[in-house]
């Protein structure tokens, strides 16, 4: 019996090729005298784009074999576009990672948005003056850890991908070392990041003592079999409440919500990205298995208490957001509400009326919706940072605030334009991304009958729309004549062009061929065990 | 193979619109030749392609169901499905060559009508094309969305051609208020439209026609839908009272005046009912309805067009008149003479708006008949045209125009609900038609006045007032063969058109052209459509018909007394005019009406609602609303102290509730 | 008493008692270090709790997962050190009350 099997390598083998390309960088980093770190990047991304690829397009039977030899026969790795019909599984380390369809599914959203922020990056951190290498073996690193927490079919497996994520992105947030507002979302970031994740763990040990395992479908099974007896019921709810708190801080829901906003405001533009894009469709991704899996005992009180967190995100964030100046802010407080929106999918796994087809279509519209968020946030933010880097004063950031934009469309025509693109995919206007988003998520509330959080999303909808719209107006319309600046360019990099434009056609096309990434999705999400 | 070649001639002239869609943006002005090629050239493909396709697929063409082409997936949304999908069969192909035969004819005519107006050229045959896409559409589409599609196409075009001297301000409200009024019309072909798929599931002609010949709606619900469908075609067609657009529409080029608000576009209203005959066919009362509408839409306008004098204007009020008559026919179920009329309407109509646009260009655009009158000695082969053409209208045996218009009031009479009624109108109008065309007629080529010298003096006195000119014109303009040809043309279908449809009485057997209808249309056995086979004989039919003939001799023998013979030229000053005249006139002071009893309460309702509605109740709401939600944000803001002891609170705080909800919960 | 006989409530309540000494330790002190001490004590705590339901259920998963979460918290503990450092070398003060930039 050897120590790890074939089935444990590829079912984390997109992980693993984001860890060994991080370890790459650190060997050549040291081993080589003259060692350029701008390599780290075209390794970085190189590692990237190979999984990526591999999570769109899946690893046939035969490729596995050609790589890992005779042990891998039999099995195949699917991905996004090819083989999610046959809804396979791979089991690896005794049940602690589990890659199935669902999870999969996932895994291509988070490499896809991985791969999108980190062409952002280059010129950004560049002018930061530290040591490349390290800044994209932390994204690497916090890449493979959102790998793991996806695929993570124990509770422990969640912590430590969660902590694997979470831990490059503390230092990613305070990266910007001599700026002190960096320094602070930095260890805000972190002293409530750890601080919640205490609070995951013991929901964990809960869960451990009111079950006796800590893997998810062995609970899974108690629950549909024999059932949580009822002096442990109590015990159960209270382990499972304080998990979703862990990841509800991930996803940004109030109550937790207080770190988003100061944590986007100061770091690092570029790495407020990876928060907004990736933790958060992670975040999402996990919350909704576990209720699937989990929330089952739980019955009414859990909904009531979705419920609750849900429609107040939204109205928190909201309005919130309404009296902002600072346009990064701005957009971290809409994250609030939109985390509300897509809680309010939560509520199905527990509430479904209409048998298992509509777990089926809520997951396949959240994914759509996260993912959606995902590349918006990207391009908003990506757009942000090169805006800032264009204005910094003394060689330092200066944050970009609403006066800013004023004139921005005749400063800088692709920024503006990019800029209003995202702001209304957000704000769910046609044929943007963000409308189908809003359009399968009320498809689905309604199917279910979720009448009052339909209605409280399409008015958090409604004034949300005012704030998105203004990002809009300065861009356009609202300014005195030109103050006789001189026409910039949107970006210095041109892989942050490439990242840039594809995001823009990515926004704009997506919708068209939303039927086809929901029925993927939904067909995925028949198979969460 | 045969799909191909259907889809090709429907989009043909689609690529003659691009091509000269983009060349008329650029500011320097193409070749001519090269948008004569392409806008021309299109057309006339397409008319070749739909003769080649007439001959070679007849048998399938003129089966139930037609030939069908799928283009492309269109809408697919739940139940409604709705395809880029064309169906040629008896009526559609019908209609394609009327629309692509007299279109390829106008298109021919314009380019010698607009040769002068070089830097617009290319726009207006982009237009033409465009409007000849949008008419296939209309005539071709398999499904209602698909024809509602081109409705909505063929009025664009309409507005952009009526339009189309947008500098001048006449022009360009005359175009507004073709598509406001179209607009009024749409509301209702939508609401029908919608109520026709909430209760019969389909939109696509095959599939309903499926459904009425296996079930059968509520008649009232019918009777709704018809109503609602017919008030689209008040507005399309020009139907009382709707029909205001149509004689200011003439402030465009006149051959857009013969081929859209003559020949084809005016006609869509009668084609859509004959192509949802299973709807209106089931809704008697709508029938009679559209029936009487259509009566007196035509005496009324055929009332007004007597004292006109703008040539247009007169040509312009004979169309609605003319239209009146077909909806007349239609109401009262005789869809074969509807549709023959619409035919021999087509030819006698184009060759008299093209005719006039030939004496209009010949005397650099003067339009007043007032100043016309002896051009018979100038353009012979013009005003023989013209003869054969008002010939054709007014009924006079022999000719296109008797066989339909005859055709029209035998079926009149023997309707059962008010035909005697109907019959009286379409027969007053009859009488007044003859009079006002022969009138037009006799002022423009006859009379003593000389439309030659009143130009040379109009001009000089032109000269005299302004100083400038835009050049001497001593003479008429010359009319080359590209204006002349499509006019003789016209003159021979309007001679002989109209054979398809000989009378009862004479052969003994249904005419042919109800034949035709009777085999293509998707007719229902309904009382309305049993009808279609009632025809009168005997010293009856002989009577009506020379009652007829009678009138329409009446017509031109007045006509002759007054205009030829008296020489009474109508005069500029409304107070030498007697009441009546100026009633007419003054077209029954239609508009001022509207003015007053429509349009000023309209407009005082916006005011109020603007004044009031909007910025009293609305627009303080809103403002309040809006206040008070940035005041709660900025109260909210508050919790964002920065401190990150609060925010671990908020996360301490939150999860100790969540915990209570839980545990007051769990049982 | 032998430590067999120790009934499983007694632990979970002990468990609970020092998870929320951490709690109030992170939402009163000040220092950061403080502070990030208060964590680890919460961290460990939970720790306790695995080992108690490990006995309980006798099998080793609850035991395994001590391992991971002591590792994880040193990581942690050197992030949050490294972090402290760079916090003082720009706010000159390890004041958690002090560090308030961003806010609103």
């Amino acid at each position: 019996m050897s120590f790890f099997q074939v089935t444990d390598i590829i079912a984390i083998f997109p992980h693993l090729i984001l860890v060994s390309g991080a370890l790459i960088i650190l060997i050549l980093q040291i081993s080589l005298p003259r060692y350029r770190t701008e390599s780290a990047f075209i390794i970085s991304i190189i590692a990237v784009t190979i999984s990526t690829l591999i999570s769109i397009f899946g690893l046939s039977s035969e490729a596995l074999v050609s790589i890992f030899g005779q042990g891998a026969s039999g099995l195949t790795y699917s991905g996004f576009l090819i083989g999610f019909d046959k809804l396979s599984k791979i089991s690896a380390f005794s049940g602690h990672t589990i890659w199935n369809a669902y999870s999969g599914l996932y895994v291509f959203g988070i490499l896809s948005c991985l791969l999108l922020t980190l062409l952002f990056t280059p010129k950004i951190l560049k002018d930061i003056n530290l040591n490349l290498s390290e800044a994209y073996q932390m994204i690497l690193y916090t890449g493979a850890g959102l790998l793991f927490f996806v695929t993570a079919n124990n509770l422990i497996m969640i912590f430590i991908g969660l902590e694997l994520a979470s831990l490059p992105l503390f230092v990613l947030a305070a990266w910007d070392r001599k700026n002190k507002s960096a320094n602070e979302a930095g260890m805000k970031y972190f002293l409530l990041g750890v601080f919640s994740v205490a609070f995951l763990l013991l929901g964990s040990a809960l869960l451990y003592g009111a079950s006796g395992s800590m893997n998810l479908l062995d609970i899974n099974g108690l629950i549909e079999g024999t059932g949580i007896s009822t002096d442990m019921k109590r015990l159960y709810s209270a382990g499972l409440i304080l998990v979703l708190v862990g990841i509800g801080f991930k996803v940004a829901l109030f109550p937790f919500h207080g770190w988003v906003a100061d944590v986007y405001e100061g770091s690092l533009t570029i790495v407020t990205a990876f928060m907004a894009g990736l933790v958060k469709i992670a975040s999402v991704s996990v919350f909704y298995k576990l209720m699937i899996l989990l929330g089952k005992p739980m019955g009414e009180p859990i909904m009531l208490t979705i419920i609750i967190l849900s429609v107040l995100s939204m109205f928190y964030g909201n309005f919130t957001a309404l009296v902002q100046t600072n346009i990064k802010r701005m957009f971290a407080f809409s994250s609030i509400s939109h985390a509300g929106y897509m809680a309010a999918l939560f509520v199905i796994p527990n509430t479904s009326r209409t048998g298992y087809l509509i777990h089926a279509e809520a997951s396949g519209s959240l994914f759509f919706y996260a993912w959606g968020y995902a590349l918006g946030s990207i391009l908003v933010f990506g757009v942000i940072a090169y805006l800032e880097n264009i204005t910094k004063k003394n060689n330092d950031r200066v944050q970009i605030t609403f006066e800013d934009l004023k004139g921005l469309s005749k400063r800088n025509p692709i920024s503006a334009f990019l800029l209003s693109m995202g702001s209304l995919s957000f704000a769910g206007i046609p044929p943007l991304v963000g409308f189908y988003g809003k359009f399968y998520l009320l498809r689905v509330l309604f199917k279910e009958n979720e009448i009052f959080l339909a209605l409280m999303v399409t008015i958090n909808s409604l004034i949300g729309v005012y704030y998105y719209a203004r990002v809009v107006f300065n861009c356009y319309w609202d300014f005195e004549d030109e103050k006789s600046e001189e026409k910039s360019f949107a970006f210095k990099s041109v892989s942050a062009w490439i990242s840039g434009i594809s995001l823009g056609i990515l926004i704009l096309i997506i919708g068209i061929f939303s039927d086809f990434i929901v029925e993927r999705a939904m067909f995925a999400s028949l198979n969460f065990r | 193979m045969s799909e191909a070649l259907l889809i090709t001639a429907i989009w043909l002239p689609f690529i003659g619109f691009l091509f000269n869609g983009l060349f008329s943006l650029k500011k320097e002005p193409i070749s001519q030749k090269a948008v004569i090629l392409f806008g021309v050239g299109s057309v006339l493909l397409s008319f070749i392609i739909f003769v080649i396709l007439t001959i070679s697929e007849n048998a399938i063409i003129m089966s139930k169901t037609g030939l069908g082409a799928h283009f492309f997936t269109w809408i697919d949304v739940g139940h409604l499905k709705s395809d880029f999908a064309y169906k040629l069969d008896g009526l559609s192909v019908f209609m394609a060559w009327i629309v692509t035969g007299i279109g390829m004819l106008i298109h021919i005519y314009s380019t010698g009508y607009m040769e002068e107006e070089k830097p617009h050229f290319a726009r207006f045959f982009a237009y033409l094309n465009l409007f000849i896409f949008a008419m296939l559409h209309l005539v071709l589409g398999d499904s209602l969305p698909l024809l509602f599609l081109g409705w909505e196409g063929v009025g664009l075009c309409s507005y952009l051609l009526i339009g189309f001297d947008y500098d001048k301000d006449f022009a360009a409200e005359a175009g507004k208020k073709a598509f406001i009024t179209n607009r009024i019309g749409d509301a209702g072909f939508l609401i029908g439209m919608f109520l026709l798929f909430q209760h019969t599931g389909t939109l696509n002609y095959d599939i309903m026609n499926k459904f009425f010949s296996e079930n059968s709606l509520d008649t009232s619900l019918l009777n709704l839908i018809a109503i609602c469908l017919f008030i689209g075609a008040m507005g399309k067609s020009a139907q009382f009272p709707l029909y205001v657009w149509l004689p200011d529409a003439m402030a465009g080029p006149t051959p857009v005046s013969a081929l859209i608000h003559a020949a084809t576009m005016v006609t869509a209203g009668v084609f859509m009912i004959a192509r949802l005959a299973p709807v209106f066919l089931g809704a008697p009362e709508a029938s009679t309805f559209i029936a009487f509408v259509g009566g007196f839409t035509a005496l009324l306008s055929a009332l007004i067009a007597l004292t006109q004098t703008d040539i247009k204007k007169v040509l312009a009020y004979s169309t609605v008149s003319q239209l009146g008559y077909m909806f007349m026919a239609m109401g009262v179920g005789a869809y074969g003479a509807g549709l023959f009329h619409l035919m021999t309407h087509a030819f006698f109509k184009a060759l008299l708006f093209l005719g006039s646009g030939a004496v209009i260009i010949a005397l650099h655009h003067e339009q007043d008949m007032r100043r016309m009158g002896g051009l018979y000695k100038h353009i012979k082969l013009v005003a023989i045209l013209f003869w054969i053409a008002a010939i054709a209208i007014s009924g006079i045996p022999g000719l296109s125009g008797f066989f339909s218009k005859d055709m029209i009031l035998e079926m009149a009479f023997t309707y059962k609900y008010g035909g005697s009624i109907l019959f009286l109108m379409g027969f007053l109008t009859a009488i007044l038609t003859s009079f006002y065309i022969f009138r037009l007629i006799f002022l423009t080529f006859h009379t003593s006045g000389d439309a030659v010298k009143k130009m040379k003096e109009a001009i000089h006195h032109h000269h005299d007032e302004h100083g400038h000119g835009h050049g001497h014109h001593e003479t008429l303009h010359p009319l080359r063969w590209n204006i002349l040809g499509p006019l003789v043309i016209l003159g021979v279908l309007s001679v002989f058109g109209g054979y398809v449809g000989l009378p009862h009485v004479i052969t003994h057997q249904t005419p042919g052209i109800v034949q035709y209808f009777d085999k293509v249309l998707a007719v229902p056995p309904t009382e309305l459509s049993k009808s279609w086979h009632n025809h009168i004989d005997g010293g009856l039919a002989y009577s009506l018909m020379f009652g007829s003939i009678l009138v329409a001799f009446i017509g031109l023998l007045f006509a002759w007394f007054r205009y030829e013979k008296q020489n009474n030229i109508p005069s500029e000053d409304s107070k030498k005019r007697s009441f009546f005249v100026n009633l007419s006139f003054n077209k029954f002071f239609v508009d001022e009406i509207y003015e007053i009893f429509l349009l000023k309460p309209i407009k005082k309702l916006a005011v109020f609602s603007y004044k009031v509605i909007d910025d009293k109740i609305i627009d303080a709401f809103v403002d309040a609303l809006g206040k008070n939600t940035l005041k709660i944000g900025s109260v909210f803001r508050k919790m964002q102290t920065g401190i990150t002891a609060h925010y671990a609170f908020y996360i301490a705080a939150g999860t100790l509730l969540l915990t209570v909800i839980i545990y007051g919960g769990i049982k | 008493m032998i430590i067999s006989e120790i009934p499983m409530s007694y632990v979970l309540i002990l468990t609970l008692l020092i998870f929320s000494i951490g709690i109030v330790g992170v939402l009163t002190r000040k220092n950061i270090i403080v502070i990030f001490m208060s964590v680890e004590l919460m961290l460990n705590s939970v720790n306790l709790l695995f080992v108690g339901y490990a006995r309980m259920w006798k099998n080793l998963e609850g035991e395994m997962a001590v391992f991971f979460v002591m590792a994880v918290a040193a990581a942690e503990a050197a992030v949050g050190l490294a972090l402290v450092i760079s916090i003082f070398r720009t706010f000159h003060t390890v004041d958690i009350t002090k560090i308030r930039e961003m806010k609103g």
